[in-house]
């Protein structure tokens, strides 16, 4: 029989032995984001682009069935629309379609993500333990990644796998299968890391998602104004972000592209911009004093 | 019984940045136990805390921390270490636990365990009625106790500890002190406590680096006796004090405080005939302290006239 | 008595929330410390006491005028607040030689303020690059600049280093020596005990003490004094007390064989009983001290949380 006394008592657990410390930031940062207020209701709402392609991932099944009644209206349609290619291309880029939920997204789940730390001032808390500037960088960015790809990748994935079972393999090709991992993947990537950069560059998160839509406007009205300067040249409209998303799902979905430049240029800018990006950040954060 | 390693080893340690030199020389063996740092403003304490957590690298000197060479990568020892800031930095959408598990898992524990530990800490500091609410709800108080819980959640061997008692009322600095006290004693943890107020340090250090200009000026054991040649006591007395014999001004002292006297005792006046003399006159003799060198006298013998803004 | 202070059923509330109720004070000339746990109602007491308040109940009359929409009441009065007010842009000097100015003084007094709190060698900075502490300096020259009858400081040695506080406080006591008076409010017991005996301790917005602290440890009847006696034989000199119905509790100590605590009401009595037998039977006597008998333990008992 032994008693336990009131008082400090030493933990008698071990460590972990290699730990990746940017898991612990990762769940954080996710849990927080699922708790905020209004995200059941948004993450519900981001699912309809998913739920109505699921429909029309039905119609086109259909749409190879001559005996069903209204195959006739889709015989109207051209032939290219009926290829899983722009079918898949449809999804992640009719519209700017994707682009519009990344920022949503982005904009709710991201722009605190460190100028939140860096109003509560935080930064003593994280760096006193042993994980570095990178740790801090990988943890954020890679919380944001998961729910921007949760609504882009996850659901592109799933209408693959619904296709397999309607239709078996027709039509799908190992560099299908590749665009529609990849061009999630890079996109996302870019915006999450342009999110965190934003994010890194003041304390009040109002003024991170103002000065993160003056950006994208910001760069729009540039393209813009200097494809109209250029009379027309539309390489131009590369210096706006939506532009680059939708150049690189022409890129991987082997759509025809309405601007003159090719398609890879763009999956090149986003590369780079999101290496610099990263740069930026890692650097920012590096530099703040504890 | 083998001799205990030192746990902090400086040897001439140097910091300067732009044309500052923040740390010049600095040289401290620091053994088990709390040690106070004490200085003015732009002493080097906080420059030294950095370098001991490994926030700045020395520019000159060398030195270890906890068997770590300073010049390591900081990430190895700062498992073993704790540091309580003296800003806000806690993450005001949480609640405690959540907190100060994170902590936890930050310094590599498992999460379970983390969770487990962190709701032992928060019992530990207090806040056990407070534990699930969120932590933008506290008090100046409980976010000092919520800030020591998550230095201590991952068991450290080594506390940072940075003006802990901070914008707390009364009640609650008495009992942070009292945790601070019961932690050095209970667990054994080695402490360094950085604070501007004396009464602090004098409560729970047994060791005072005292710092200015960079520079460690000094060293002393807190509460140490005067020399015994010079039997000196601080008395309070009780009474009519304007009629005091002939015999004993020459010994008594009058003190800042109306009753408080210092008393010199020699071989011509000892306490017996002290309290004789007390007796006759009728005065109650209410306090006889040792005279020890109080950590303000110390600090300003250390510093005097010698120190910036 | 001339009273500098004086307070009539004196009731403040914001709605629902309670500032201060029923508080009735007189003050003569003196330093004050100001306690209270957070919320207790202090803050209310020093803003109806510096005319930003007006009180729903009763009154307060400093210098027996109402301070609330009284400027002329404050060219004797000095207020050193918790908050920030300065201009950031102009330096130290130029703050101070305001406010001197905007009292009708000039630079001497000015100077002499600088002088007291230890800024006169950084008094050209501009103020952005004060530390805390210097700025906290500063709050309190400018308080004193005008060489006022009634300091009334709110945390005053906030920021600032150990050095500097002790000569602080030695100011603020010179200041009662001088036949002014303070009031001081801070959280720090053991600073307020080295500037003075005098406490007002305020709580759940009532007055629960005011006056010396000695007195009041003396009225705490529901904790009995302890005085702590180390001599060479200890025990033997518990044998003399054991029989004496004054004494309601005798303990020694593990870590200490030299100490013997006697626990009892009736100070006086114990002190006078300890002298005789010291002297009757040759103690030597290596200390004695009441270990309860600080500020600390006196606001602990008061205010009980345990």
């Amino acid at each position: 029989m032994s008693i336990r006394e009131k008082g400090y008592h030493p933990w008698s657990g071990t460590l972990i032995a290699k730990p990746h410390h940017w898991f612990p930031i990762v769940r954080f940062s996710i849990k927080q984001i699922y708790q905020k207020r209004f995200a059941k209701v948004l993450f519900a709402i981001e699912l309809i682009p998913f739920l109505v392609f699921l429909f029309f991932s039905y119609i086109l099944y259909i749409a190879n069935r001559p005996d069903m009644a209204f195959v006739s209206l889709l015989k109207e349609l051209p032939a290219e629309v009926k290829t899983l290619d722009y079918f898949f291309h449809s999804f992640y880029c009719f519209g700017t379609t994707v682009f519009f939920h990344y920022i949503i997204l982005s904009l709710f789940c991201g722009s605190d993500l460190i100028s939140a730390d860096i109003r509560s001032n935080a930064f003593p808390l994280y760096f006193s333990k042993p994980l570095s500037p990178l740790d801090y960088l990988l943890g954020k960015f890679i919380a944001l990644l998961f729910f921007l790809l949760l609504f882009s990748l996850v659901p592109g994935l799933l209408l693959l796998l619904l296709k397999l079972a309607f239709s078996g393999f027709d039509g799908i090709s190992l560099r299908l299968i590749i665009g529609i991992v990849a061009f999630p993947l890079i996109t996302a990537s870019f915006m999450s890391l342009f999110t965190l950069w934003v994010s890194s560059l003041s304390s009040n998160s109002r003024w991170v998602k103002i000065i993160f839509f003056l950006f994208l406007f910001g760069l729009l009205s540039l393209s813009g104004i200097l494809t109209g300067i250029s009379g027309g040249d539309t390489r131009f409209m590369l210096f706006d972000i939506s532009t680059n998303i939708s150049q690189t799902g022409h890129f991987f979905f082997h759509v025809k592209s309405n601007i003159v430049a090719s398609p890879w240029i763009s999956v090149l800018i986003l590369v780079f911009t999101a290496g610099t990006l990263f740069y930026l950040v890692a650097r920012k954060i590096k530099r703040i004093e504890v | 019984m083998v001799m205990q390693a030192h746990i902090i080893e400086l040897n001439n340690i140097s910091y300067s940045y732009g044309s500052t030199q923040a740390l010049s020389h600095v040289s401290m063996n620091v053994s088990q136990g709390v040690f106070g740092l004490l200085g003015p403003n732009g002493a080097g304490k906080t420059t030294l805390m950095k370098i001991l957590m490994g926030f700045l690298k020395a520019s000159a000197g060398h030195g270890t921390i906890l068997g770590h060479t300073l010049s390591e990568d900081p990430r190895l020892f700062r498992q073993h270490i704790g540091y309580m800031p003296e800003s806000d930095c806690l993450i005001p959408y949480t609640d405690a636990v959540n907190l100060t598990a994170y902590t936890g898992a930050l310094a590599g524990m498992p999460w379970h365990e983390a969770i487990k530990r962190a709701h032992e800490v928060l019992y530990y500091v207090g806040l056990e009625d407070s534990r699930y609410r969120m932590v933008n709800t506290y008090s100046t108080g409980m976010k000092q106790r919520l800030k020591l819980a998550t230095a201590l959640v991952h068991d450290p061997k080594l506390l940072f500890l940075d003006e802990p008692t901070s914008g707390m009322d009364p009640s609650s600095r008495g009992e942070m002190l009292t945790l601070i006290k019961d932690i050095a004693k209970k667990a054994q943890m080695n402490i360094i406590l950085s604070s501007h107020i004396l009464a602090d340090i004098e409560a729970t250090c047994q060791q005072v680096y005292i710092m200015n200009r960079g520079e460690l000026v000094t060293e002393k054991t807190v509460g140490e006796k005067a020399l015994a040649i010079d039997a000196r006591y601080r008395v309070r007395l009780q009474g009519d004090l304007d009629s005091i014999p002939d015999v004993m001004q020459s010994h008594l002292i009058p003190a800042e405080h109306a009753g408080h006297f210092q008393l010199k005792l020699d071989h011509s006046f000892d306490k017996n005939t002290f309290f004789k003399c007390l007796q006759d006159q009728g005065i109650q003799l209410r306090e006889f302290i040792p005279k020890t060198e109080t950590l303000a006298n110390t600090f300003e013998a250390a510093i005097g006239e010698n120190h910036e803004h | 008595m001339n009273l500098v202070i004086q307070a009539e059923n004196l009731s403040k509330w914001y709605g629902n929330v309670l500032g201060i109720s029923e508080i009735n004070l007189e003050i003569p000339p003196g330093v004050y410390g100001l306690l209270g746990p957070n919320g207790a109602g202090k803050s209310t007491l020093l803003k109806i006491m510096t005319g930003f308040l007006r009180p729903n109940l009763g009154q307060l009359r400093i210098f027996d005028q109402s301070p609330f929409d009284n400027p002329s009441l404050f060219k004797r009065i000095g207020y050193c607040p918790e908050y920030d007010a300065h201009y950031p842009t102009i330096s130290g000097w130029e703050f101070i030689l305001f406010r001197a100015k905007a009292f009708g003084l000039g630079e001497t007094e000015a100077t002499l303020a600088m002088q007291a709190v230890g800024l006169t060698e950084h008094m050209h900075k501009r103020i952005r690059q004060f530390s805390l502490g210097m700025r906290q300096r500063l709050k309190l020259a400018s308080a004193i600049v005008h060489n006022p009858d009634l300091l009334i400081l709110d945390e005053p040695l906030r920021g600032i280093d150990p050095l500097w506080r002790i000569k602080i406080i030695r100011l603020i006591r010179e200041f009662g020596q001088k036949g002014k008076t303070v009031i001081l409010s801070s959280h720090i017991l053991p600073e307020v005990e080295a500037m003075t005996r005098q406490i007002i301790l305020i709580h759940q917005g009532k007055i629960f003490a005011l006056g010396d602290i000695d007195e009041i440890r003396t009225l705490l009847d529901s904790h009995p004094h302890q005085i702590c006696v180390k001599t060479n034989n200890p025990r033997r000199l518990a044998s003399f007390f054991l029989s004496d119905p004054h004494i309601l509790g005798i303990s020694f100590s593990k870590h200490d064989p030299s100490q013997v605590i006697f626990i009892t009401h009736q100070r006086d009595h114990f002190y006078e009983k300890l002298l005789k037998i010291l002297i009757e039977e040759s103690f030597d006597l290596h200390e004695m001290s009441s270990p309860d008998d600080n500020l600390q333990n006196v606001f602990d008992y008061l205010i009980g949380r345990k």
